[in-house]
């Protein structure tokens, strides 16, 4: 359990992004290309990708190369061959359509071409009558008309109650997707109580509804409005929704229209499910999977040092990390990534050794600490401390054979220099920049820097120039041979 | 022999302390009551008990350095110390003995090559009391 939460911990929000992100991407592949051939293309692909990762496992390199290659062509091939139905996936849709939408299935298009058709017609002042059977057989009530058995389509329906076309005065018969019969006679019916606005169409539509469970849509020629009858009901249409409900209702593919919705849902659940844990599997596989090691130097950071305190040696100033984590996190990560942070705020003057463990080293998620060399790092710190030293003038090049360098002042003689009390106890003197002597042909005077050597030690202002009067004498006797 | 010698010396010091005045950067740091360091000079060599040619640079061609101190008010023998330092580095140490009543005294350093740079020579007491600290440079 405790490794399982340490497990969690030990992911990044990128990770979450990364598996998100393929999920998606793969979930709309499918969405997208659901019955086309090439899903169902795609099985095989994943069953050779399959066998090449066993043969490699199995120590069968050339098969794996082999099966490689093979997917490799399969996967061109399947482009080429596919090309039309992966272009009409690609072209047919907006980007919302891509990222977002769902294609509705064939069957439920028919009841939205005889919804839109019933609706142009009337929208046209185009009379029609159009009857839908239900389970009761109707070939004794109706009379004449043609068979037709076409497929049912909104340029159909129109043509066939066009004005100039011999059969639009009578009834046609639709049957699931397609027109079986046109010209049909129905029967009229006998009811007194029908308005005046209802003329033979609905009195014919009324008729048949009356003596059978079929579902009669009629549009008026005169109104353009639309009716629709069934058994002894009479209802007005006022839009397209409401039909396509009367339709579905009575063709029983409400409830098959909410079956498919509920199948719908779970095959996209199911395949959503399936791409999660197969992005989330080879997400695993490729990052967590392979683990590997990397050794990385990384420079030590040092916080909370006290007021006056310097570190004035210590025993190492880079770290060797030996890391342990996936291949891909591992070939990303730089010693920029990592901190080693050693907090001196209780070190104390002398020498200190703090140890170097998983508790001051900052790793990227994901990567884990498998070795530190060293495993402590030796600081020895000390206090700040002000001190006067005297000046020492390094002379340095040739003097001239018949000068004699007499003597020399300083001013100042003594400068204050502040640095760790440990250095600035063992330092007498201090020494200038060196003097030439080679240009030196008579007594004058010039200005020296002091040089503060270690770097630790500090003058204040960062005055360290010395003005140097000098005395030059004339040798009395014979140069020196 | 000897005593002619020594009478001599004493004679030299004497004059010495008299004649020769006091260098400018050469300050005396401790003044013990008992002696007196009354000269103290680097030089590049010694005649006649007198150093020649005083001086703050010298020449590694020279070959040799002397340190030259007189003291003064010497109550008995005693003995002092020329600590010679090339940077910080302590390179000789050398007891030299003092008799009462003045006593001149000299130590030397044979140069090598490797000795050009900053020297100093502390001049101490047999107490390790500084007396004077001589600055001086070895050049080319």
């Amino acid at each position: 359990m405790i490794d399982a939460l340490t497990f969690m911990a030990s992911l990044r929000w990128q990770d979450f992004l990364d598996i998100g992100l393929n999920v998606f991407i793969l979930f709309r592949l499918y969405v997208l290309f659901r019955g086309s051939r090439l899903i169902h293309i795609m099985p095989m692909v994943m069953v050779l990708w399959i066998l090449k990762g066993v043969a490699l496992s199995a120590g069968l390199v050339v098969t794996s190369w082999a099966i490689q290659g093979i997917i490799a062509a399969a996967a061109l091939i399947l482009i080429i061959v596919f090309r039309d139905e992966i272009a009409s996936v690609f072209q047919a849709r907006n980007l919302k359509t891509l990222l977002w939408g769902f294609p509705s299935r064939g069957d439920i298009t028919s009841l939205d071409i005889i919804a839109q058709s019933t609706f142009e017609m009337g929208k046209n002042k185009i009379g029609a009558l159009m009857v839908f059977p239900a389970a009761k057989e109707i070939n004794d009530i109706i009379q004449g008309g043609i068979d037709w058995d076409g497929k049912l389509s909104r340029e159909m329906l129109l043509s066939i109650f066009w004005d100039k076309n011999p059969v639009h005065d009578g009834a046609l018969i639709i049957k699931g997707n397609r027109i079986s019969r046109v010209g049909v006679i129905l029967p009229l019916s006998r009811r007194n109580d029908l308005p005046s606005r209802y003329g033979t169409r609905h009195r014919a539509g009324l008729g048949l509804a009356e003596s059978s469970d079929c579902l009669v849509i009629i549009v008026s020629e005169e109104s353009g409005r639309v009716t629709v009858v069934k058994e002894n009901e009479i209802q007005d249409i006022r839009n397209m929704e409401q039909l396509k409900i009367i339709l579905e209702g009575h063709s029983g593919k409400g409830k098959k229209r909410n079956s498919a919705l509920w199948k719908n849902m779970f095959e996209y659940g199911t395949s959503a499910l399936v791409c999660l844990t197969l992005v989330t599997g080879i997400w695993f596989g490729l990052s967590r999977g392979r683990e590997t090691l990397k050794t990385v130097v990384v420079p030590l950071e040092y916080t909370d040092i006290q007021k006056d305190f310097e570190i004035i040696e210590s025993s190492t100033n880079t770290v060797t990390l030996h890391l342990g984590g996936s291949v891909p996190l591992l070939k990303s990560l730089g010693p920029e990534k990592i901190k080693i942070i050693l907090k001196l705020n209780a070190a104390s003057a002398g020498e200190n050794i703090y140890t170097v463990s998983s508790k001051n080293i900052l790793l990227p998620p994901g990567v884990h600490l498998k070795k530190v060399e060293p495993s402590s790092v030796t600081l020895v710190l000390d206090g700040t401390i002000a001190m006067q030293l005297p000046i020492q003038l390094n002379w340095s090049g040739k003097l001239s054979e018949q000068l004699i360098l007499a003597q020399a002042q300083i001013k100042p003689q003594n400068i204050t220099v502040t640095g760790p009390q440990k250095i600035l106890k063992t330092i007498t003197t201090l020494y200038t920049e060196k003097i030439p002597l080679n240009t030196i042909n008579e007594s004058g005077n010039r200005e020296v820097a002091v040089i503060l050597q270690p770097s630790s030690l500090k003058v204040p202002d960062k005055k360290n120039m010395v003005t140097v009067t000098y005395t030059v004498v004339k040798r009395e006797e014979e140069p020196l041979q | 022999m000897n005593t002619l010698k020594l009478t001599l010396l004493i004679v030299q010091t004497f004059l010495l302390v008299y004649c020769l005045p006091i260098r400018a950067g050469e300050i005396q740091e401790v003044t013990p009551a008992a002696m007196v360091l009354s000269h103290a000079v680097m030089c590049e060599s010694i005649e006649d008990f007198k150093p020649q040619n005083p001086a703050i640079v010298f020449s590694i061609d020279l070959g040799k350095v002397f340190c030259f101190t007189t003291f003064e008010q010497i109550k008995e023998t005693t003995h002092i110390y020329h600590k010679w330092f090339q940077v910080d580095r302590l390179v000789s140490k050398k007891k030299l003995t003092l008799k009462p009543p003045q006593w001149s005294t000299i130590s030397s350093m044979q140069l090598r090559m490797a000795d050009r740079g900053p020297w100093y020579v502390e001049i101490t007491d047999k107490d390790d009391t500084l007396l004077q600290r001589l600055r001086f440079s070895i050049s080319d």
